[in-house]
């Protein structure tokens, strides 16, 4: 999959009175590595739940590639090309590390019957979705049946596809840092290695849009910068749009083109890492409002 | 009278230990339904005994429909074979079709919800049979296997047992192979231990919920045909003893755990064949076969009681 534009339009969610989003609007051109910085609570894990589709924005559209995804349930959203990691690290905890590369790469097994993705579901007359989806029904489940007695049976395109898709894991494995680690259980891999398999995971789904929630979080350093360089390298090969939470200001700043800064739920600054660090609202959004203090001087580091 | 337990002859072990493994293979495969069920949804189908029973029906339809006790040399086989292939597809029919209307709209209720909701589907679809179909009589396989017995030394194994409990062993090891090494099988474990990130992973999770619905289902209609040719009699309510049963094997293997169900399965069928024999070492009492199902349930009690998890406890990477 190519492109990975990502364009979200005055988008808002509420939770009962409580607007955790308003009218945030992002453009994000497609190989963009673009960063999403806000203190806490500033709604940026919201966004991404918003746009994986975790969540349905009260107002607002979200698009990618000019197709509307809100709306969308996850799992369609992922076919669609999103994929994403949290900031607490979410794996198959009891899987093997190529397992869990394996389900990500689930849609990918060998040559599926491709059901065409239409976009938008309605979200009224959904009944009437159900009903006209109806006859498909039982095709599908026929088609999963047919699936597994050839996983039984075992006719030679069926290994054929098998051994593609392990050996797509093992490159995305290695790709990401952890070659020869295939057969570790997730959960007994160090914290730094489990970071990298949830973004081999996360790449299995061949996303055109990837969202990273603190990539970096609990790591030092060292192991910061090579993140840095890992996710840089991974746009480039896998040809994919990032949009990267983030509270280190050293990666922000590092990685990314272009930063967004949302504060209460609303975007406050747009810019180069530059601009944004320059922003007075951006300043005021992270260390407060301050009063004037005449022995303060401007222009102070 | 016979002699004490303890100093029973070699015949008599081997022969409860046959009469063991037999209703442990049934249990078994009715206990991996339920585990795998509880794997991905947290939720005790209690009418998973109802899908046996229809599953023993179905086969029984097809058996009566091809000929039934004229059946005779390779359309026996043939027969049942058609029979387990129908009560796995008429078990799962049914096991989707509950899992549609049961439990899907609740599946956002409070836990308690969706287990009432299991119940009442489990006590109309056991009526429905038998108060409606069969007006509370009880129907009856052919008996069409061929009988003889396979002698071994002290061991003596009837082809039927031989038949049941190798044609089960296949299965749960074609079950745990789909379910271990498949893709559909990778959905079914993604989706157990979250929901969500499967769902982010693409997987349709609904769908992945409908096929461990079918799978355990399969396994059920397969138990009912097994049954139906060894015990014979069958009926409406012919689920629940069986069922519970399997429900206890499941808790015994550590619930949510498939090779927990299996071990659990065989390790009260055992339990069950022996037990019953030491009841009856208590002095004059006479104890009718019943007490089997008090071995059986005293030991979920037991269990319950102090080993929650099941008595072997499962490593968390295999379960379901």
């Amino acid at each position: 999959m190519s492109a990975g534009t990502l364009r979200v339009a005055a988008v808002g969610i509420r939770f009962e009175g409580l607007a955790a989003l308003t009218d945030v609007s992002l453009e994000v051109p497609a190989g963009q590595i673009r960063g999403l910085i806000g203190p806490n609570g500033a709604g940026k894990t919201t966004l991404f739940n918003c746009v994986t589709g975790f969540y349905r924005p009260t107002s607002g559209q979200i698009l990618l590639d000019g197709v509307r995804i809100d709306g969308l349930s996850p799992h369609e959203v992922s076919r669609l090309g999103v994929s994403r990691t949290f900031q607490n690290i979410r794996l198959f905890a009891n899987m093997t590390a190529i397992e869990n590369v394996l389900v990500g790469g689930h849609l990918h097994f060998g040559n599926l019957p491709s059901r065409p993705l239409d976009a938008r579901r309605p979200t009224r007359g959904r009944l009437l979705a159900a009903a006209q989806r109806l006859p498909q029904a039982p095709g599908g489940a026929v088609a999963a049946l047919r699936e597994m007695a050839g996983a039984v049976v075992r006719p030679p395109a069926v290994r054929q596809a098998e051994r593609v898709a392990i050996r797509g894991a093992r490159q995305l494995l290695t790709a990401v840092g952890l070659p020869g680690r295939e057969n570790v259980i997730a959960r007994n891999l160090p914290y730094g290695d489990q970071r990298r398999l949830e973004l081999a995971r996360a790449l299995a789904t061949r996303p055109r849009l990837l969202l990273l929630d603190e990539p970096t979080a609990g790591m030092n350093p060292q192991e910061s910068a090579a993140m840095v360089g890992l996710i840089r390298r991974l746009r480039d090969e896998f040809a994919t749009t990032v949009v990267l939470i983030e509270h280190q200001m050293r990666v922000v700043m590092g990685v990314c083109e272009l930063i967004s800064v949302l504060d209460y739920g609303r975007k406050i600054s747009e810019g180069t890492p530059a601009e944004v660090q320059r922003d007075r609202l951006v300043v005021e959004a992270y260390l407060g409002t301050r009063a004037p203090a005449p022995e303060e001087q401007d222009g102070a580091p | 009278m016979q002699p004490l337990f303890l100093f029973r002859s070699a015949e008599f072990y081997s022969d409860q230990f046959v009469n063991g493994l037999t209703t442990g293979s049934i249990y078994a495969l009715i206990a991996l339904g339920y585990t795998m069920v509880y794997g991905v949804l947290q939720l005790i189908n209690f009418a998973h005994g109802e899908v046996f029973m229809l599953g023993a029906f179905a086969g029984y339809g097809v058996l009566m429909g091809m000929g039934g006790d004229d059946l005779s040399g390779g359309a026996v086989a043939l027969a049942i074979v058609v029979a387990l292939i129908a009560a796995a597809i008429a078990s799962a029919a049914v096991a989707t079709g509950l899992e549609r209307i049961a439990y899907r709209p609740l599946r956002r209720a409070p836990r308690l919800a969706p287990l009432i909701s299991a119940i009442g589907a489990s006590i109309f679809l056991s009526h429905l049979v038998d108060d409606y179909f069969l007006n509370g009589e009880q129907r009856f396989y052919p008996t069409i296997f061929p009988t003889g017995k396979v002698e071994l030394g002290p061991v003596s194994v009837s082809y039927l047992q031989l038949f049941l409990i190798g044609a089960s062993l296949a299965m749960m090891a074609l079950l745990y192979w789909l379910v271990q090494r498949t893709r559909h099988g990778r959905a079914i474990r993604a989706v157990a231990e979250s929901r969500d990130n499967a769902a982010l992973m693409g997987i349709d999770v609904d769908r992945a919920i409908v096929l461990t619905f079918v799978l355990g289902a399969a396994m059920a209609g397969f138990a009912g045909v097994l049954y139906g040719l060894f015990f014979s009699a069958i009926r409406g309510s012919m689920g629940f003893i069986p069922g519970v049963k399997a429900f206890t094997a499941a808790v015994l293997g550590g619930i949510g755990s498939i090779p927990g169900a299996v071990i659990g399965g065989y390790f009260l069928g055992l339990t069950e064949s022996f037990g019953r024999e030491l009841l009856n070492e208590i002095p004059f009492v006479n104890l009718p076969n019943e007490w089997k199902d008090v071995v059986a349930f005293a030991l979920l009690v037991l269990v319950l009681i102090f080993r929650p998890t099941g008595i072997f406890r499962q490593k968390e990477g295999k379960r379901a």
